[in-house]
């Protein structure tokens, strides 16, 4: 699946007088693209503060690539530069601010820059360049709800792709028939989800009674290489063959293509046995409260011919038990300190979905200080009212299992694995708030 | 050194194509998946191996011989083939496996903007090598486990330059018969290519069923391709061939890469064709061993498709790809085919009875 983007890019030197010709560029770019002027406004500001901060802190000469990617429903902006004189430090959420120490004061910038945008991350790391993203999503109205017709169940079910009036229909049924555990919350948002499909990056197939209402429907994003996430099948008129028809046709699509595998963690259980495995289940809080466990299933696209994972001693038997269940074949290196220098500092990068109170901590560096650091990021996100805290360690990179002991004592508990949804398979641990709370 | 700047060297039919991953050599996976035997299911490959009179020719090999180029175009090969399909030898091209010829074929007539034609549930190098070499794919749904021929016609635009059939199908085994095919060779009146992929032939004893090159003198725009990696047993060494009128193959000659076939193999191919009791057994074996898979999926309650070829898909309960996993984990190897975009189905091949015992034993374990 290729974006219909319209992108732009710019090349120019990490100099603080090149600040006008970006934020021209990016907030014409986005007046282009449709966004509206408080949008607009968040985004220039988020932009402005990155570059300051990165042309202060670059060496002379050094030149930096931006890219403006639109993908309908939001505005994508990378910055491209050289790794060599970064403080990573600044973009651990926790970094201190203090108004009489003036190079901390720079980095009070990424703070503001983090909280006017969705996302705010790293999304590609090379050996000598970082990638830093930036996702400003369009404002959009909730959803009216309309009165629906009677559904029964079909004679005929046509499944297709479907029209924007059809998606907005499909979005009425779901919200008024299916329980909101089921579903993500930006199907509360018709216009978004209509433009979340023109962007591409997300995808549905519809499923039509004779008369042609809508009477299910199955969505899913993620793409190429990426595991691919998909939400449904759903099914208004109890009809389980329109349910396994959409599956199909969901698995038709992705079936020829390198996705490693599919997640589904919104769908009933008794369709999921005959197409998915049960890979765990993640605790939901809300209000700092747990308040349900979500279960999250997973299938495999293509054969597993097995692959190398590392990992740390303190988790070789939840690995083992798990690849066994699964009869994943996977070769098991452990991962042990051998009294080697560390870096002093850590660096987390942290990405928000303020719709689900929820919260990604990815490790970028690791160094002596992560215990710490952890707990300063938890304590951080729980003032900001985010519970569902979860972090994702690579063991495709033999440097992340080191951090287990530390994820461990820090209140961390593994609760599911993705077969290589990273370099390797990705270990997700959710901070387990228990009686902190 | 710069990396170089793949984003602006590289077409965008490239960047959005996925490499295939084969799958890992047997002790590899024998050592991941913990077991200590692997009956090889997956790739319809005979059981019996290549036919006596060619197992001889790789035994007798000459070492001295691998350091001397082979016959770049299969000399002494295509004499045979010409010889016993009453052909010219220059009809005839023979490739590294059909997966070469196949790319003779697309290579030679599409150019930018042209579309080939094939079905969305097939063997799925005629859809590979036209996106990869950034030509449309136009992929008609089956109709009942076959190739729709209505619906391929009906894809035919100005641009369109070849239609894929394979015939039988893999996976399904269905196939069209000689009056179907004869009827839509006649509809297409010569305006395009048809290439009719016959790589189980050898397989099919159904009377209706066509001989490809023998209708090549009556449609000249008929391509047929064969393949000694099925039936004769030579996967591991890679050989396979087209035939065509003398007018096309001179065109695809101009896209075909010579010296791409080892002497062994040729050899080996040559002294294949003079064996029809090695289909025989093959044969007997494959209609012996499907009448066995029957009654026991039956009695599983599993749904099969089962026409022609020596492969039959089976519709599990459960994932395909974790069905695939467990059975390796029990030393059975077989084809998941959500790839296929056939999702729970697993194809198997036609093997020994000790084979599809295990098979057997396993599914009942898994399940």
């Amino acid at each position: 699946m290729e974006r219909k983007t319209q992108d732009i890019s710019i090349n120019l030197p990490m100099h603080s007088q090149m600040a006008p010709v970006i934020l021209g560029a990016v907030e014409n770019y986005a007046r282009v693209c449709g966004m509206d002027k408080a949008d607009i406004f968040k985004l220039v500001l988020a932009v402005e503060e990155i570059f300051t901060y990165l042309s202060d802190t670059s060496l002379p000469g050094e030149i930096m690539l931006l890219q403006c990617r639109y993908f309908t429903y939001c505005l994508q902006v990378d910055f491209i530069f050289p790794l060599r004189s970064l403080n990573l430090r600044a973009f651990n959420l926790t970094t201190k601010v203090s108004v009489d120490n003036e190079p901390l004061m720079e980095e009070m910038g990424l703070l503001i820059a983090s909280r006017s945008v969705e996302k705010l991350y790293f999304s590609r790391i090379y050996p000598d360049k970082l990638c830093l993203s930036m996702v400003k999503e369009k404002t959009y109205p909730e959803v009216i709800l309309q009165p629906l017709a009677d559904l029964s169940p079909a004679l005929q079910t046509i499944i297709r792709p479907a029209e924007p009036e059809e998606i907005k229909e499909f979005c009425q049924n779901l919200l008024q028939r299916i329980a909101e555990s089921q579903y993500p919350s930006f199907f509360n948002y018709p216009g978004k989800v209509i433009d979340m499909l023109a962007g591409d990056e997300y995808s549905i197939l519809l499923a039509f009674d004779e008369k042609d209402h809508v009477v299910g429907g199955i969505c899913w994003t993620g793409s190429q290489d990426r595991t691919v996430e998909c939400f449904g099948p759903y099914v208004f008129n109890d009809n389980e063959a329109t349910a396994l028809a959409l599956m199909d046709e969901c698995l038709v699509h992705i079936g020829r293509s390198n996705v490693p595998g599919i997640i589904s963690r919104y769908a009933e259980n008794a369709l999921l046995a005959s197409y998915f495995e049960k890979l765990g289940s993640t605790s939901v809080y809300k209000v700092g409260e747990m308040t349900s466990r979500k279960d999250a299933y997973y299938r495999q696209i293509n054969e597993d011919s097995g692959s190398r994972v590392w990992a740390h001693p303190d988790i070789e038997g939840f690995l083992q038990e798990f690849y066994q269940g699964l009869f994943l074949p996977r070769e098991i290196r452990l991962v042990l300190s051998q009294g080697e220098e560390l870096n002093q500092e850590s660096v987390f990068t942290t990405e928000f979905d303020r719709g689900r109170e929820q919260v990604t901590i990815r490790p970028l560096v690791f160094g002596e200080d992560a215990e710490h650091n952890l707990t300063q990021h938890i304590n951080s996100l729980q003032k900001e009212k985010l519970f569902n805290i979860f972090l994702e360690m690579d063991l495709g990179k033999a440097w992340q299992p080191s951090l287990t002991p530390y994820l461990l004592s820090s209140g961390f508990k593994p609760c599911l694995l993705l077969p290589y949804a990273g370099d390797g398979d990705l270990l997700i641990f959710q901070f387990e708030a228990g009686d902190a709370l | 050194m710069n990396v170089p700047k793949l984003d602006r060297l590289v077409p965008s039919y490239i960047k959005g194509f996925e490499a295939y991953i084969p799958s890992k050599p047997d002790p590899e996976l024998k050592k991941l998946f913990g077991c200590k035997q692997l009956y090889r299911l997956n790739n319809n490959e005979n059981p019996l191996g290549p036919p006596p009179a060619a197992q001889e020719i790789l035994h007798r090999f000459e070492t001295h011989r691998a350091a001397i180029y082979p016959s770049g175009d299969s000399y002494y090969l295509r004499d045979k083939l010409a010889e016993k399909y009453k052909l010219h030898p220059d009809q005839i091209l023979v490739g590294n496996g059909a997966n070469e010829v196949i790319t003779f074929a697309i290579k030679a007539f599409c150019e930018a903007g042209d579309n080939i034609i094939t079905a969305d549930k097939t063997f799925a190098v005629y859809e590979w090598v036209a996106i990869f070499s950034g030509y449309e794919a136009r992929l008609v749904p089956l109709k009942d486990f076959c190739f729709d021929d209505e619906e391929m016609l009906a894809q035919i635009d100005a641009r369109t330059k070849i239609l894929f059939i394979c015939n039988p199908n893999n996976p399904t085994g269905t196939y069209w018969n000689q009056e179907k095919l004869c009827r839509f060779l006649d509809r297409i009146d010569g305006k395009q290519i048809v290439v009719v992929d016959e790589a189980y032939c050898e397989f099919v004893e159904k009377e209706d069923f066509p001989d490809g090159i023998a209708l090549i003198e009556r449609y000249p725009n008929l391509v047929v391709f064969r393949t000694f990696s099925k039936m004769y047993g030579l996967a591991g060494l890679r050989i396979g061939y087209l035939a065509g009128s003398l007018e096309v193959v001179n065109i695809m000659r101009r896209a075909c890469v010579v010296y791409s076939v080892n002497t062994l193999a040729q050899e080996t191919a040559l002294l294949a064709l003079d064996d029809p009791e090695h289909i025989q057994r093959t044969n007997t074996l494959v209609k012996k061993e499907k009448a066995y898979l029957y009654r026991e999926l039956t009695r599983l309650g599993l749904p099969l498709v089962m026409h022609e070829g020596n492969f039959v898909m089976i519709k599990l309960p459960i994932s395909d790809t974790l069905a695939y996993r467990q059975l390796m984990a029990c030393g059975v190897m077989v084809r998941s085919m959500t790839g296929f975009r056939y999702p729970n189905y697993i194809r198997i091949t036609i093997a020994q009875h000790e084979a599809m015992e295990a098979l057997i034993q396993a599914l009942e374990a898994i399940l």
